[in-house]
């Protein structure tokens, strides 16, 4: 008897390794392998990855992908010759911009390159035509210039082709008729108003020649890939990890592959969410701490905190992302002393190699990592990972030497670069907080990567946060999110109309044809449209305002019940609300998600026990404002749910060390993870009223 | 937590607080140049009126005139109140144009008062004789708006005072909202100082401010002192107006000694009834933003960095101006005082510089009432320029420059037409317009606007539309900024005197072309290789009839280099006993003139190998071979030689004697 497929994998393409992660939900079990990535041929590490899993393809229900083969070809611009046709007039919206650097920290350089579009300007052809402003049309595109244009196209070697054309929010038919044909005679064609159907040319323009530039690569790599998981007995379907946390499908990664751009951190929050889920958790801030970043992302109301601009190395890109703020302080972040004679972590890092001083690896410069060691929060001689070892003399080295030009001793020195590393986290959760009308005190904490569990605490008191989740596994806890992810999809349009019952009702129908669009837009992909849970979206604004604040609200767009939520929403970004100017309604977004979500975490199946009762675990001495104290060492997994514990701790696992402050009480979780919460008589730190 | 790690943390958290305020200002204000240009500043003063913190983002213009706010308040004696706070805008005592208005907001902790929270936002409209306030016509500063030198108000922002001066500008209910803005971000930063003292203590919160002012100055100290010591001159040149038939010069020795460096700009142009003038806070700023871009362009600016710089501005010039002198066109005077400075430092180090820029903001206004719903309206765009060449790469194309603040310069054209009575036509490069070069200056831009209302008017405040951005090194100038409007199919120049223009009259169909300027060229043109040359000509970046000045030409499509013919070596300067020939003007041998075509009137530049250009006009010619006679004035004053003499293309006026 064959059972039905029921396992889902997996996969995450990272710049060294490759991570499968498979879910056999009939035991609950989750089995990760990893395998050296392939930058020229990424499906080769996956392949590799599989067939040391021994996971036999024909039992999966679904592959869920998640890729940085977009990001990389972005930054390596290792992309093939694009071309663009345009409205004459604007061939050189995309170099120009809005004539701003768009790199941060360039303000004073002047040695400054800007970035160059992806269009080089002698493939960017124009073509006279226009649509006005109110979507008619004025000029309409001459076929006999098009098929001209395209012949040009053809011959100039481009193998791919961007259409964009001036206000085709208001009106896609000119740009739409002109994609027809160019699709008649390349594989590789997509359309401003299909990639973002949005007023403001360069933010659609720019963003729709990057995914010009990225869908022939993506599309050969895709269909290389899925070819070979389906020549090994994959039946079931191919998702990819989108930006907006959300799931792609084959089709739609072919067409929109710039989607797909930036989707690393995506994958944490997927988890984060997944887990807080399931621990009744609705306001929390993730702290990702890697080697040389931390990303740090706020989810309150059980809502994914979604951006809708970023720029990547100078690009401009328009899609929905999640809102992850990037810090440049990790673990690898060197302490240095600039000419000034002030203290400065980051944002240079020791990256992997030559690493921090402890990894013995040919590092002098003193890391926050480091500091860690000296602080004896980590151990030397701790293992990290499969292959390294600390060495704390190293670490001690290094950091004495800086301390030296400080005119502090080894212990005070790593004590400051850990308090400024902490400083500036804490900073940047402050500022995404309150930057959306949050007060970070009302929020639990989960920190992961290699390095976020050692400085929650301090974090913690930073923002008077009293409540800290620590994942499972928590330096590997990204991997989990692609199975955590659910399949949604979008459409948008603008619609700039003023709030009131005429524009309500227009926005009710368009809603719904919306709706109906994108259940067949999932029928046609293969997937069960009948019990699809939809969002609707509003980017609205006061009238004369440029930027618009995003509001969730019901699909039968009730005039009253769409101010309140505006207004609830723009006083908390502003503080303020102005009641004599009219709303006006920018954009309507449909988002339509297929709910089911496999069950992926799996209670602890030991309870109550205490797996070092008998013996005291081993201690270590670790500094604590200055003073030091022997510390216990445990080992999580010899942690048995409901196990409480008073700080201060050190937690080892393979992945990540947790350091229980002083003040501090860990409890271990029914699903494993470590919850850390604050004694109700510790003051706060943190001196806001 | 010993010092110096709390001043780390300290330091981190004021950065932190001025992003906040940044990015509160930017979301939540109702005017376009807010929230689209970014024109404003967010800082940290304190009580001393020292800078303590701004984003790095900031306008690095603003930097210098709000700390000039702060002090006039000190300095004065004014005795500040916990519940009020301060409007400036006032050029003469530290201003910038009196568009830009500074809130003072002060934070009193235990009844002393620690700091100043400083906001200067630019209102859209701040009264005067034209919407938008900036004219190129103006001639006295009352024409500009209204003067605000240290108005206290309530922090509530409601009073009476607040009333007049709502009552007198333009758009003010737009005015009214940004102010409750940026009043609602000053509440948003004293929360979190007030935290920051909570935390750490108002005494180790000053500790730390002086550490990091004192961490800045060594930090700039050491930038300086990796200079050569010596005095360095260099004269640069403003358009000035149909008032002044001669360029307006800002002149300027840069002494480096040690780790100091101070700069005297005797003998700058005295103030014009023109809005090309600036007030004392100015001069400092252009020196500190040079030396710091290209000195030390990393690290934080607080009070310390300007702590090794000395500046002497002599009063009633155009970058130190009195009342009346109109100070709208204060950012034109900066640029000048700006390429005054880059040009002297490229004296000391010209391997490090790079070609000028676009040497002014290119304020352009269409203001009238749309057709449909009869609301005023007023458009508003500042196009940039191209970047200057400089070693290892060319310029970058109509981006703003390290001088200029990260401000979007022109608008989106899809919301231009929806917002405004206006189409735009043509939003593109402008080929040709980078200045030659072995790299080559950026390009600039060209934007072409309709106008679909059935009247408007158009106002235009700009510079350097006759004078170019010159280059460096053998490198050369970019093509000036240019204004014209289309007619009826007639191009038609909208003012005597090009780049200032007041309430000209629009009607439907006219087409507003703005061509924004290149930048200057890096090393000699005739070293670009031919690759360069060939990839700027497929990508219509250079056209064809543009390779004379590269020394190369297309012969049966084959590129093929010969000599560049416009420039003549080995000239002599030499000093002509003319009591009246002013510095600015010229007489070159009548061999020069002939070899190269001189006319009376045009511009020449006397180029060195190293360094910038020096510009003159031609006054006349002598009876002599390869020379050029200047001025007394230019005999300690001119670089090493040997010079090559170029001929500037046509179309400069005439800034000379009786020329017409």
């Amino acid at each position: 008897m064959t059972s039905a497929p029921d396992l889902i994998v997996g996969v995450d393409i990272g710049g060294t390794f490759t991570d499968l992660t498979i879910h056999d939900p009939s035991t609950g079990k989750v089995t990760a392998v990893k395998a050296p990535s392939d930058g020229t041929w990424p499906e080769q590490g996956v392949l590799a990855a599989i067939a040391k899993a021994g996971v036999d393809l024909g039992r999966c229900r679904f592959v869920v992908h998640g890729t940085t083969v977009a990001t990389n070809a972005m930054l390596e611009r290792s992309g093939p010759r694009v071309a663009m046709i345009t409205t004459e007039g604007f061939r050189d919206v995309v170099e120009l911009g809005r004539t701003t650097r768009l790199v941060p920290g360039t303000l004073y350089d002047p040695y400054f390159r800007r970035t160059p579009p992806f269009v080089r300007r002698s493939d960017r052809h124009v073509v006279a035509e226009r649509m006005g402003p109110d979507g008619m049309s004025e000029t309409p595109p001459d076929p006999v210039e098009i098929e001209r244009v395209l012949d040009a196209v053809a011959e100039s070697g481009a193998e791919a082709v961007a259409v964009c054309f001036l206000n085709s929010y208001a009106d896609a038919s000119h740009e739409h008729s002109v994609a027809v044909r160019a699709r008649r005679r390349f594989d590789c064609v997509t359309a401003s108003a299909e990639v973002l159907n949005e007023v403001r040319e360069f933010e659609r323009f720019s963003t729709c020649t990057v995914n010009a530039y990225l869908m022939p690569l993506m599309s050969r790599y895709v269909g290389r890939l899925v070819e070979h998981l389906r020549e090994r007995g994959l039946a079931g379907p191919f998702y990819t990890m989108a930006s907006n946390g959300g799931l792609m499908s084959e089709p739609l990664v072919r067409a929109l592959p710039v989607r797909t751009v930036l989707s690393g951190p995506a994958a944490g929050i997927s988890a984060a969410a997944y887990l807080m889920e399931a621990l009744g958790v609705d306001g929390f801030v993730t702290c990702d701490m890697g080697g040389t970043s931390t990303d740090v992302a706020l989810v309150a109301d059980g809502a994914w905190p979604v951006k809708r601009e970023s720029i990547l190395d100078g690009i401009l890109l328009k899609v929905p992302q999640l809102d992850i703020h990037t810090i440049g302080a990790g673990g690898g972040s060197i302490a240095h002393r600039d000419s000034g004679g002030s203290l400065v972590v980051g944002p240079q890092s020791a990256g992997a190699d030559p690493g921090p001083a402890c990894y013995g690896q040919g590092g002098e410069a003193p890391t926050v990592t480091d500091a860690n060691v000296v602080l004896g929060r980590l151990g030397d001689g701790q293992r990290l990972g499969d292959s390294l070892e600390i060495d704390g003399e190293a670490a001690r080295t290094a950091v004495t030497r800086l301390g030296a030009t400080l005119g502090l001793d080894a212990g005070s020195m790593a004590e400051g670069i850990v308090c400024v590393a902490v400083a500036r986290m804490a900073q940047a959760v402050h500022e995404i907080s309150i930057g959306r009308g949050y007060d970070p005190r009302d929020f639990v904490l989960l920190p992961y990567g290699g390095a976020g569990s050692l400085h929650a605490c301090a974090i913690a008191e930073e923002l008077g946060i009293r409540r800290i989740v620590v994942p499972p596994d928590p330096g590997a806890f990204s991997a989990y999110g692609g199975l955590c992810s659910a399949l949604f999809r979008d459409r948008m349009a603008t619609r700039l109309r003023l709030l009131g019952d005429a524009a309500a009702a227009a926005l009710a129908a368009e809603a719904a044809e919306m709706r109906a669009g994108l259940a067949e837009e999932f029928s046609a992909g293969g997937v069960d449209a009948s019990d699809l849970v939809h969002r609707h979206e509003l980017d609205a604004r006061y009238l004369g305002q440029a930027h618009e604040i995003t509001v969730p609200v019901g699909a039968e767009m009730d005039v009253e019940r769409i101010r309140a939520r505006f207004e609830e929403i723009f006083e908390r970004h502003y503080g303020r609300i102005d009641r004599e100017k009219p709303i006006e309604i920018v954009n309507l977004r449909v988002i339509a998600e297929v709910p089911a979500r496999p069950p992926v975490l799996v209670p602890l199946a030991r309870t109550g026990e205490v797996a070092d009762a008998g013996s005291a675990p081993p201690c270590r001495p670790a500094r604590i404002d200055g003073a030091t104290h022997r510390v216990a060492v445990h080992s999580r997994n010899s942690l048995a749910a409901g196990t409480s514990l008073a700080g201060p701790r050190i937690i080892e696992e393979m992945t990540a060390t947790t350091w229980v402050a002083p003040g501090w009480t860990v409890t271990v979780g029914r699903f494993g993870e470590l919850d850390l919460d604050r004694n109700s008589k510790t003051p706060d730190r943190q001196g806001e009223d | 937590m010993s010092d110096i790690v709390s001043a780390a943390v300290i330091r981190e958290s004021f950065a932190s607080i001025v992003r906040e305020m940044r990015r509160a200002v930017a979301r939540s204000s109702y005017s376009s140049i807010i929230h689209e240009g970014y024109d404003f500043s967010c800082v940290l003063v304190d009580a001393a009126g020292r800078l303590v913190a701004q984003s790095g983002e900031d306008h690095p213009f603003h930097i210098i005139p709000v700390v000039w706010s702060v002090r006039g308040l000190i300095e004065r004696g004014i005795e500040i109140d916990e519940d009020t706070l301060y409007l400036h805008n006032d050029p003469y005592t530290g201003g910038t144009h009196l568009n830009d208005v500074a809130v003072v907001y002060p934070l009193f902790h235990a009844e002393t008062l620690l700091f100043h929270i400083v906001i200067r936002a630019h209102w859209a409209d701040i009264g005067g004789m034209t919407p938008g306030s900036l004219s190129g016509a103006a001639r006295e500063i009352l024409q500009e708006g209204l003067r605000l030198d240290l108005v206290p108000v309530p922090k509530s922002g409601r009073s009476p005072v607040m009333d007049l001066i709502l009552d007198n500008v333009r758009v003010s209910r737009e005015a009214d909202a940004d102010f409750q803005a940026v009043i609602g971000t000053c509440r948003v930063a004293e929360r979190r100082l007030r935290a920051v003292i909570k935390r750490y203590g108002p005494v180790e919160v000053i500790d730390a401010v002086d550490a990091m002012i004192a961490a800045a100055e060594r930090r700039m100290r050491a930038a300086i002192a990796e200079l050569p010591d010596g005095t360095y001159r260099y004269t640069a040149y403003l358009d000035g107006n149909d008032e002044a038939h001669f360029p307006l010069t800002v002149e300027v020795a840069l002494t480096v000694a040690g780790d100091t460096a101070e700069a005297d700009f005797a003998g700058t142009s005295a103030q014009v009834p023109a809005p090309l003038n600036a007030g004392p806070a100015i001069a400092p700023t252009s020196v500190l933003i040079v030396l710091k871009s290209f000195l030390d362009p990393a690290g934080v600016i607080n009070s310390g960095t300007f702590a090794p710089i000395h500046v002497r501005v002599p009063e009633g010039t155009i970058l130190s101006a009195v009342w009346p002198a109109p100070c709208g066109g204060l950012n034109e005077v900066r640029f000048a005082a700006d390429a005054a400075v880059m040009g002297a430092l490229s004296v000391a180090v010209p391997e490090r510089m790079a070609g000028d820029v676009r040497g002014t903001s290119n304020h352009t206004y269409i203001g009238g009432v749309g057709s449909c719903d009869g609301q005023s309206f007023i458009f508003y765009e500042y196009p940039s320029g191209g970047g200057g060449g400089f070693a290892g790469h060319d310029g970058n194309p109509a981006v703003r420059a390290f001088n200029e603040g990260e401000n979007v310069s022109i608008q989106s054209s899809e919301m231009v037409e929806r917002i405004y009575p206006l189409r735009v036509l043509r939003s593109e490069l402008r080929p040709g317009s980078g200045g030659p070069g072995r790299h080559r200056g950026g390009l600039g831009l060209r934007r072409e606007i309709r106008v679909e209302a059935p009247q408007a008017r158009l106002s235009i405040l700009s510079d350097r539309n006759l004078v170019p951005p010159y280059g460096v090194n053998g490198g050369r100038s970019g093509a000036p900024n240019s204004f014209h409007v289309v007619s009826a199919g007639r191009v038609i120049a909208p003012s005597d005197f090009p780049g200032k223009v007041s309430d000209f009259p629009l009607e439907r169909g006219d087409v507003l072309v703005m061509e924004s300027s290149g930048g200057g060229g890096y090393g000699p043109a005739a070293e670009r290789t031919e690759t360069e040359i060939r990839r700027d000509l497929a990508e219509g970046y250079v056209d064809e009839a543009d390779l004379a000045v590269y020394g190369a030409r297309y012969r049966n499509g084959e590129l093929v280099r010969e000599p560049v013919r416009d420039e003549k070596a080995g000239v002599r300067p030499v000093w002509l006993d003319d009591e009246v020939l002013a510095s600015h003007l010229c007489r070159p041998g009548n061999r020069l003139a002939t070899s190269l075509g001189l006319r009376r009137g045009q511009m020449v530049e006397l180029a060195p190998p190293a360094g910038p250009p020096l510009r003159f006009w031609i006054d006349g010619f002598e009876a002599s071979a390869n020379t050029l006679g200047l001025a007394e004035h230019w005999r300690d004053r001119l670089p090493e030689g040997p010079f090559v003499l170029r001929a500037m293309p046509t179309g400069t006026p005439a800034y000379v004697r009786g020329a017409t």
